[in-house]
């Protein structure tokens, strides 16, 4: 390396890299609006958590509506440590993506053996299962009163000051997600993991150990999940199973990922750029006249993105070879559509 | 090479496979024919370990695999195409062939090159870039060959991969077979198309109702009369 000239052009993508993180970085510290920064954590958030999903069940295919079950286990798990023993949430945050790894595990083994629409409904299952224990199970979880976390800023319990910092945390584990997810489309293990979502009879052909790949992906997925879990707590501050068990959230999750391109590092980035502040300026704009008309318009405009574009965002822009065609697909496509109407 | 000995495998009241016996010698190209619903693809399901037998003992050099995994024979070197091919459809053709490289190469970069390499076997280095899903019938029937060539096995099952093909794409496929065996692979193939089968074949094995009712060179099974009977046709004999 040494006394060669630099090769700028080979490392091209890792500036570019370089600098959209810093802008990333910089932009939020110019948001005075809470309104806005809020808007940006949940941004965020959502785009960690969507592509924590999108590890197991963009690239893996092995599509699940029970994510939310992980989200609430690394929700609950930090909230319960630092409520009753005082374990300040950054060590929960682990415990509880620990745990989740431990369920995916468990689930793993039981429902890998089924396929398809199976399959899912055995997540849901599961998700459902948590759900009712933590409603249930009162001394612990206080059921569906929820459980409240004390307002005392201070960075060594994760209860932060202000909405900035807490931007910054999610953007840490957005990029955290991001790299993992980064490195898998490019790994031995990503390949595999996307020849078993093409057809797993092939994969096992090829001495791809499908079962094997699947507990896996969904371990890696499961403990991201569950540190966004674990975040949302510290933000929000107060956690009941309705919200964070509940299968609105699941499949708040898997539309983000779906929206913005399923087995793409920033596809849940995308969607979630998208989706995100779509729903709450809706809510925000209609949510008062009209009860359920953010939802109607919201519901809309989902089912015509996709229409359009089932491929997602991502795909649509940058996925084919040529980026004029986008338009012109998108415009044939459109009249296909209409012909078909009319016929 | 590959010892297969007394296989039953039954399908809830039908045999599927009585007392099968198979011995693929190293270096040879075994066939593998029958009328439709003879257990020919059953056979290689159960060697491959798609399904396992419900008796019978199965040997790939030495080792005894009649129980195993499908991934864990694969890695043993034992590797098959699908008579229905299966392609990775959302992956380049050079993705698909990557995946097969990766069994036996670990770095991505370097089970491509391998994956190049296979494509340029069987005639498919001009379109590595296309999705698998967009190619015509007879280039996925290439890329099936040319995804298990990648894996480097020491044994290949070819389930019928001339069906469905125009004659000139028969002759080019034959071509790649004896160019494959010429890499020092084993072949078993299972076929339809006569011709190619005893052009190809050292050995013959013939199916009918799941049990083997003959077995030799080319020259012996066409003269066969059980297997006349069964499959060929009074016509066949020329």
């Amino acid at each position: 390396m040494m006394g060669k000239p630099y090769d700028f052009s080979k490392n091209k993508k890792f500036f570019w890299g370089l600098i959209i993180l810093v802008f990333c970085f910089l932009l939020p510290a110019a948001i005075k609006s809470a309104f806005y920064l809020d808007m940006l954590v949940k941004v965020v958030l959502w785009a960690m958590v969507a592509g924590a999903w999108n590890i197991s069940c963009g690239y893996g295919g092995a599509l699940s509506l029970g994510h939310t079950a992980f989200f609430g286990i690394g929700a609950y798990v930090s909230t319960i440590l630092f409520l009753k023993f005082g374990i300040t949430p950054w060590i929960g945050m682990l415990a509880g993506g620990f745990l989740a790894i431990f369920f995916a595990v468990a689930l793993g083994y039981l429902s890998f053996r089924l396929h398809g629409p199976f399959f899912v409904l055995s997540t849901v299952a599961f998700a459902e299962v948590l759900r009712i224990i933590s409603i249930h199970w009162r001394s612990v979880t206080r059921g569906s009163e929820g459980l409240s976390i004390p307002f005392k800023p201070n960075w060594g319990t994760f209860i932060l000051h202000n909405r900035l910092q807490y931007v910054y945390v999610a953007l840490c584990l957005l990029l955290l997600v991001f790299l993992i997810s980064y490195w898998i489309e490019r790994s031995r293990f990503g390949y595999q993991l996307m020849a078993m979502r093409g057809d797993e009879d092939a994969a096992e052909s090829l001495g791809i150990n499908t079962l094997q790949l699947k507990i896996i992906a969904t371990s890696i997925s499961a403990f991201l999940t569950a540190l966004g879990g674990t975040f949302y707590a510290q933000y929000i501050m107060y956690i009941e199973p309705h919200t964070i068990l509940g299968l609105d959230f699941s499949v708040q999750v898997a539309l983000i990922s779906i929206i913005g391109g399923m087995g793409k590092a920033f596809g849940p980035i995308l969607g979630s750029l998208f989706i995100t502040p779509l729903s709450q300026l809706l809510r925000g704009w209609f949510g008062g006249g009209y009860v359920g008309l953010h939802f109607i318009i919201y519901g809309m405009i989902l089912i015509i993105v996709v229409i359009f574009i089932p491929e997602g965002i991502f795909t649509a822009i940058w996925g084919r070879k040529e980026r004029s065609n986008f338009f012109k697909d998108l415009i044939s496509k459109w009249m296909n559509k209409i012909g078909v109407f009319k016929t | 090479m590959l010892q297969v000995r007394k296989v039953n495998k039954k399908f809830g009241g039908l045999w599927a496979l009585q007392e099968v016996d198979m011995e693929v010698s190293k270096g040879n190209i075994f066939g593998l024919i029958g009328p439709n619903g003879a257990g020919k693809t059953t056979l290689f399901n159960v060697i491959t370990g798609f399904y396992h037998c419900d008796s019978g003992n199965i040997q790939f050099e030495g080792k005894d695999i009649t129980r195993k995994k499908s991934f864990e024979i694969s890695r043993l070197g034992i590797c098959r195409t699908f008579q229905i091919v299966k392609p990775f459809k959302d992956m380049t053709v050079l993705g698909n062939a990557t995946i097969g490289a990766l069994s036996k190469v670990r770095k991505v970069p370097e089970a491509m090159e391998c994956a190049r390499e296979s494509l340029q076997v069987v005639g498919l280095a001009d379109r590595q870039n296309i999705l698998a899903g967009s190619l015509t019938v007879s280039d996925r029937k290439r890329l099936e060959i040319a995804r298990a060539l990648a894996s480097q096995p020491r044994l290949l099952f070819l389930d019928e991969v001339m069906s469905g093909l125009r004659p000139t794409e028969v002759f080019e496929t034959i071509d790649l077979i004896k160019k494959i065996h010429d890499f020092g692979i084993t072949i078993v193939i299972i076929e339809h198309i006569m011709s190619a089968i005893m052009r190809l074949c050292d050995r013959i094995i013939v199916l009918h109702h799941g049990q083997k009712i003959g077995e030799g060179s080319p020259k012996e099974i066409s003269k066969n009369d059980s297997v006349i009977q069964a499959y060929l046709g009074e016509d066949y004999i020329a």
